[in-house]
Order: structure tokens, then sequence, then C-alpha cells
């Protein structure tokens, strides 16, 4: 049966939360993310409004260079605690409408409401019903992509953004892709794309008439991949479980640092978020993935596969540690440092023979997450972070 | 140095120093070996700073001497000359090495025997261990050792030498084999215990080979050493607390099923192809008489196998993961084996039944199905 696909994408979300609940930030460019400091900031945009867009603003923009293009704005620091309970009530609506809803991140998710068009009707009217709602319920707006899949409803979303609605008919897909630059497809990065646009290869369209091999034999493994997108075909399903394949936190040091002990506090406490979500999804993780970047940029990642899917910073902080004293080396300046975990699987599964050690990790840990749960990420910490670590 | 060795008596002891050369060393001496001429005899050692290997063999030595060679590099040139040859080599000038035999003609780059690390000193021999017997107990543990690096304590198995009897025990904190023999240990007059890391066993395993001969047991507070004719393999101490065993050895298990070993471990095969690929459980269900393994994933599907078993008792299931089953079952060396269990929560038990006298006991956590 022909599916129908949603794609919900809140548009400049963070900035959107801003203007609405600060009426003297409307009209202005809103620019959330890392402090500015006149332009000596570090770190990125992690949202910008689409005024500030107009003076060239980007999301994960330097926000130097944001300073730099619009110095006028409104610069605000990243509220995640209101986002997230914005977000929850904008995954509460969508979830009126259909039970397969899979959040992709805070402020986009993708729908399957091919089984209540009976109750809403076709998936364009779904639509409308829901950014309506949306706009009424919580002031804000959301552009919707329609499709028999993911990937062209995603794709769809983003084209008459913000405040947009795009219906991609069933069986116009191709059609619909095929005039679109290449680099719309995921997986094709920059440098992939000129590659490409070098053979010749510059829009959608190009790549799906190359047909599968060519595809295969110009992109290696993922080519066939690529070309079935290409050609509008995308078969996974909406998943309303688990939906996130990895969890991380990275953290941009204020200023390049080579104290090692700072670098490995602030690892320390990167693996306790990390674990700290796991726990809080229910989850293991078997993949640890350390993330190294030295003041001149040059970014190392480097992983470890675990024997056993792990949820504690207990387990989580030793193989980033070891990762790190691969890579770092005395002298050295670090400009961030992430840890992620990723090989994500149920948690539970295989009972432990010697449970108290872990166990015991385990129970301090579930302590302290109902603590944060009940007064905040900075009412509990450990006793080798206090003051030493870099505020996330 | 000049000396010649015979081709096969040099290839043993290649062969046997293979598995202590690190492949990926990041220190350019340790993918060496060293090689002594002196007397009638050629020593060679080989170290990863953790486990080291001595041997040697007869030589006609023309000039005493001593070099590093590429312990890759000679095992590829030696196994590739005919069986039966002479290998006559020398020492040249810039620590080049000159390797003939027959028409063939080597020179090699080798590197001065001053960079090469101090070889540990043997301590004296604390107990005898007959050589087969140590090789049944590694051959019935090694498997569940961790293969997790950061539980430093559980990289390893852990001898006991007691008064009156010899015991070995590994686990990776979620199954655990526990292999014992009550004896007399030669030359023992203080308990022992100590954990060998699992390098170590593998080096062991190859040391006694197929032979039924004494193995010498010796440790001092950093190493362990271990003999062999003239070989001697010394390995570092693993530190750390081997958690307590003995603890988690069930006593209440009132349930006991009995199988045939090998229909067992195929139909565990048959139904695991459909476990789930995280999860990896299968499900036990056992009634009279029979043994239902199953196993289910949401993507593949699932299997179902009734087996013939001996087992009289209230119908119940537990789910395990297959692989730790199957370890159990290729290592346990006899026809039947009976699984003893209390409820779906807590460890069964697996032994083998008429099994001689190594007394062998294989725990293992069930999984939440």
């Amino acid at each position: 049966m022909e599916r129908t696909i949603l794609h919900v994408d809140m548009d400049a979300f963070y900035a959107a939360v801003e203007q609405r609940d600060h009426p003297e930030y409307r009209g202005r460019p809103v620019i959330v993310g890392a402090d500015p400091r006149g332009g000596r900031g570090r770190g990125i945009v992690a949202t910008c409004s689409y005024e500030a867009r107009r003076f060239g603003v980007r999301s994960a923009q330097p926000i130097s260079e944001a300073w730099r293009l619009c110095p006028g704005g409104v610069y605000l620091r990243p509220d995640m605690r209101k986002y997230s309970r914005v977000s929850g009530l904008v995954m509460g609506i969508l979830s009126g409408f259909t039970d397969l809803v899979e959040p992709v991140s805070v402020d986009e998710a993708f729908l399957d409401v091919t089984g209540c068009r009976r109750l809403f009707g076709p998936g364009e009217v779904i639509a409308r019903k829901l950014r309506e709602r949306i706009s009424r319920e919580l002031d804000l707006t959301a552009s919707v992509g329609v499709a028999t899949n993911k990937f062209v409803a995603k794709v769809a979303s983003d084209l008459d953004k913000p405040d947009g609605l795009v219906v991609v008919e069933p069986g116009r897909e191709r059609e619909f892709l095929a005039p679109l630059a290449i680099g719309r497809l995921w997986g094709i990065g920059p440098k992939t794309e000129a590659r490409l646009k070098a053979l010749g290869v510059g829009t959608v369209g190009q790549l799906a008439a190359l047909g599968a091999g060519a595809a295969a034999r110009l992109l290696g493994d993922h080519g066939e991949r690529l070309w079935l997108l290409a050609c509008g075909i995308d078969d996974r399903p909406v998943s309303a479980g688990t939906g996130c394949r990895s969890i991380g936190h990275e953290v941009t040091f204020e200023r390049d640092t080579a104290d090692r002990l700072r670098l490995r506090n602030t690892l320390l406490d990167l693996s306790e978020k990390v674990a700290r979500r796991l726990r809080a999804e229910g989850v293991r993780a078997r993949t640890v993935t350390l993330k190294f970047r030295r003041s001149d940029f040059t970014t190392s990642t480097r992983r470890r596969s675990l024997a056993e899917a792990v949820d504690t910073a207990e387990a989580v902080f030793p193989v980033a540690l070891d990762l790190f004293e691969g890579l770092f080396r005395d002298g050295m300046e670090v400009r961030l440092l992430g840890v992620t975990a990723s090989g994500l699987e149920p948690g539970g599964g295989q009972r432990e023979l010697f449970p108290p050690a872990p166990a015991r990790d385990r129970k301090l840990a579930e302590a302290a997450d109902d603590i944060v749960r009940r007064f905040g990420a900075r009412a509990i910490t450990r006793g080798s972070l206090l003051g030493g670590k870099e505020g996330a | 140095m000049k000396f010649t060795v015979t081709r096969n008596s040099l290839l043993n002891e290649l062969n046997l120093v293979q598995g202590v050369i690190e492949k990926k060393s990041t220190i350019p001496i340790l993918s060496n070996i060293l090689v002594e001429a002196s007397a009638e005899h050629l020593d060679i050692a080989a170290t990863d700073l953790d486990v080291t290997i001595r041997c040697g063999c007869p030589a006609r030595v023309d000039a005493e001497g001593t070099t590093t060679i590429s312990a890759r590099r000679l095992f590829d040139i030696v196994r590739l000359l005919p069986d039966g040859a002479d290998i006559e080599i020398s020492l040249l000038e810039n620590d080049w090495v000159e390797l003939r035999s027959g028409n063939s003609h080597y020179k090699i780059v080798a590197l001065p025997k001053d960079n090469f690390p101090t070889i540990p000193e043997t301590g004296p021999v604390v107990a005898y261990i007959p050589g087969s017997l140590l090789r049944s107990m590694i051959q019935r543990t090694m498997f569940a050792i961790t293969q997790e690096e950061s539980r430093y304590s559980l990289n390893g198995a852990l001898v006991a030498l007691l008064p009156d009897q010899i015991r070995m025990v590994a686990t990776d904190g979620h199954r655990l084999a526990l292999v014992s023999r009550s004896m007399e240990i030669p030359g023992l007059d203080a308990e022992i215990k100590s954990l060998i890391p699992r390098k170590t066993l593998v080096e062991i395993l190859k040391l006694i080979g197929d032979q039924d001969s004494m193995v010498e047991f010796g440790r001092d507070d950093n190493n362990l050493f271990f003999g062999v004719g003239s070989k001697r393999l010394i390995s570092r101490v693993l530190a750390g607390q081997f958690p307590n065993y003995e603890l988690v050895i069930p006593r209440e298990n009132d349930k006991f099923v009995i199988a045939a070993t090998k229909p067992l471990g195929d139909a565990i095969r048959r139904a695991a192809v459909m476990s789930d690929e995280k999860l990896k459980a299968i499900r036990l269900a056992f009634r009279s008489g029979t043994l239902e393994l199953s196993a289910s994933s949401a993507e593949a599907g699932e299997s179902r196998e009734e087996l013939e078993v001996e087992y009289e008792g209230e119908a119940l299931q537990i789910g395990f993961n297959p692989v730790y089953l199957l370890d159990f079952v290729g290592a346990c060396a006899t026809d039947t084996i009976s699984i003893s269990i209390k409820d779906s929560e807590t460890q069964g038990l697996l032994r083998p039944v008429g099994s001689s006298d190594l007394d062998y006991q294989y725990v293992v956590m069930p999984m939440k199905l």
C-alpha cells in the first residue's frame, strides 16, 4: 500500500520560541548559540531567526562570524529546558494524529499517517490541521512535507520554509527531486558533491539517470543507496521506538587548553552526561567515540567497541579517557572534546554474575538521575569536577 | 657470530615465538627475536614486554655472538626452505645478518642486541603440574575470559594451587568456567593463587603442545614462570582482585535436565539463527521429557525446535545467550551433559555427565526475555 509520510520541521525553533516569549525580539535578528563576547566568542550558532538569516547568519556557523555579519542582533544563550518543554508540546500535538511519530530532534519529526487517512483525510489535510494546531496552540510555525516516504517528505518540508507546506503526489517523487542540487541527498558532503559535479552530475536527476551500477562505481558502498534516494525510493519505516542511533555531548573550550587534568575532568563530565541520557532512554551502548579537536581545527575521532553494552559513566569514562590518551600529547592545545555512545541496544538482556560493583554504580547513578530530575543538572556533581570542568 | 642449525629445529622454535611477537608493535625491536649463539647451542628470546619466551635448539657454533632479527621475516624464510636443509647464519658488519642454505642466500637487516629489553630471570620452581592436565584445564576455561580489556582483573584465568587440588577459573561476568582436580601437587608447600593473562595461557598451550611432560611453575612478585624442557615462558602477573567466584556457584538448583551433548549443540545453533541480533537470546522451555528451544526477532522471524531430554519436574522457561551455551558444549568433551536450574532469574549450572577425574562446572547467568 502507498504510504503517506509527513516530515514536520519547526521553523527556526529556538529563535522562534524566544521571539514568541519576548515580543521585543520580534522582527529583529535573533541568534541563539554561544556567547559572542563582542566577536571574540567561541562556539557556534545553534539557530537564528529568519531576520538574522538575511544577514547571512546560519546555524553551525562560528559565533564570531555571526557577530561580524550581524553585530546588531539579539544574541541569546540556548535555554534547552524551555525548548525541550515546548518540543514536548509539539510532539504531543503530533501524536494526536498518529502513534507513529518518530522524533528526529527537538524540532523535527516524521509521522506515518497511512493508517489514519480515513479518520483525518488525505496527507495534505492532516498537514494543514496539524500546522493550524501548532500555530493556534503554541504560536509557532512549522513547515511540513508530505510524500510517500521519509526522504522525499524531508526534502519537501525544506523547500518552502518558513511556514510552508509542500505535497509530493505519489508517483511524482523522481520528477520532484530531479532538479535539486546533488548536495541535498543525505550522505553527500561538499567533497563528494564537488567530485560528482566535476563528472557532470550536478542534480539529483542526473544521478538517478546514471543507473544503480554506475552510481555504485562512482560512490562506492553507499552508491546504490544514494541512487535509490535519487530515484525517490526510500523504504525506511517511521519508527516510534528509540529513534536515535547515537547519544553524544561535546564542548568547545572558552580558551584552548593543554591542561591534562582539566581535559580529563571534562571527559568525565561528558561521559556522565552521555551515560545519564543512555539510562534515561533505557538503552545501553556498545561503542564509545571520542571527538578531539586541536587549536588548529584538525579534528580526530577514535572509537572503540565494547564487549558489553554499557550505560554508566564508570564504564564510558575509562574508554573515553583511554582514547584521549592515544591522541593527546603534552603541550597540545585542545579546542573541543566530545563523547558519543552508539551501537545502542535495549537495556536489560544479559544478567550479571557479579552484580555488586556494577549494580552499585548503577544504583548510585539512578539516585543521581533522580536528583537531577528534581533539582536540575547543577544539583549534583562529582567532587573531582568541582571547579575543574568546562561548562557544556 | 656464526652458526649452523637444521631448518626443522629452527622452524620449531620460530613457530613457538611468533605468538609472543606483537603484530602491531610501535617499538621496532619488539618485532625482533634475540638470537644468541654460544657453545653448542642457539638461544632464542622474544618478548612483548608482558610475555617473554625463551627457547633454543642445538647448533654448530663457529663464532659466538648475539644479534636481533625480525621474527616474521626469519620465519618466512626458514619455513620456505626445504625440509631437512641446513642453515648457516652469520653476523656481518653494520648489523646485517647473512643466511645461507643450499643455493639460497639472504642478507637481512638486523638490529643490535643493546636495545633489546632485558629478559627477566626465572625464579625458583614452586610446583610441578602435569602438562596434559594443565592443557585440559586451560581448554575448558579460557573461552570464558572477558574480551573487554577494561575489566582488567577478568583478563585472565585464576589458577589456584591448593594442598589437595588444583583449580582454574575464568569469567567475563556473565558466565564462569571452573575446573578442578583433586591431587597433591609435587613441590608445593604453600597455597598459591595467580591470575594468568589470556595471552600467556595461549602460549602455555603452545609450549606444552601435544606432549605430556611436566610443567615447572614458579613466580616472584612481578612474574610467573612456566618451563617445559628447556623452554621458558615468563609472564607478567595480572594484578587486580579476581571476583569471589565461589559465591556464584549455585547450590540450590533443584531442577535437573540431562541432554545428549551433540544434539543439544545442534539444536541451539539452529534455534539461534533467529535470535534477535542485539539481544542474542534463545529461550529454553523445559517440560517433562522435552526441551523446547526457540528464538525470535522482530526483523528476522522465529524458530522453534523440540529435543528429547531427561527431565521430570515443573515446566520452566529460561533465556540464555546461545554462544555461552555452545562454548560449554564445545569444551565439555562428554556425550551427555546436565543442566541444573532454579528459576528463570538465577544462574544455571552446566556439567559434563560421566566425566573423567576433572570436576568441571560452568555457571551461566540467564537473560531477561
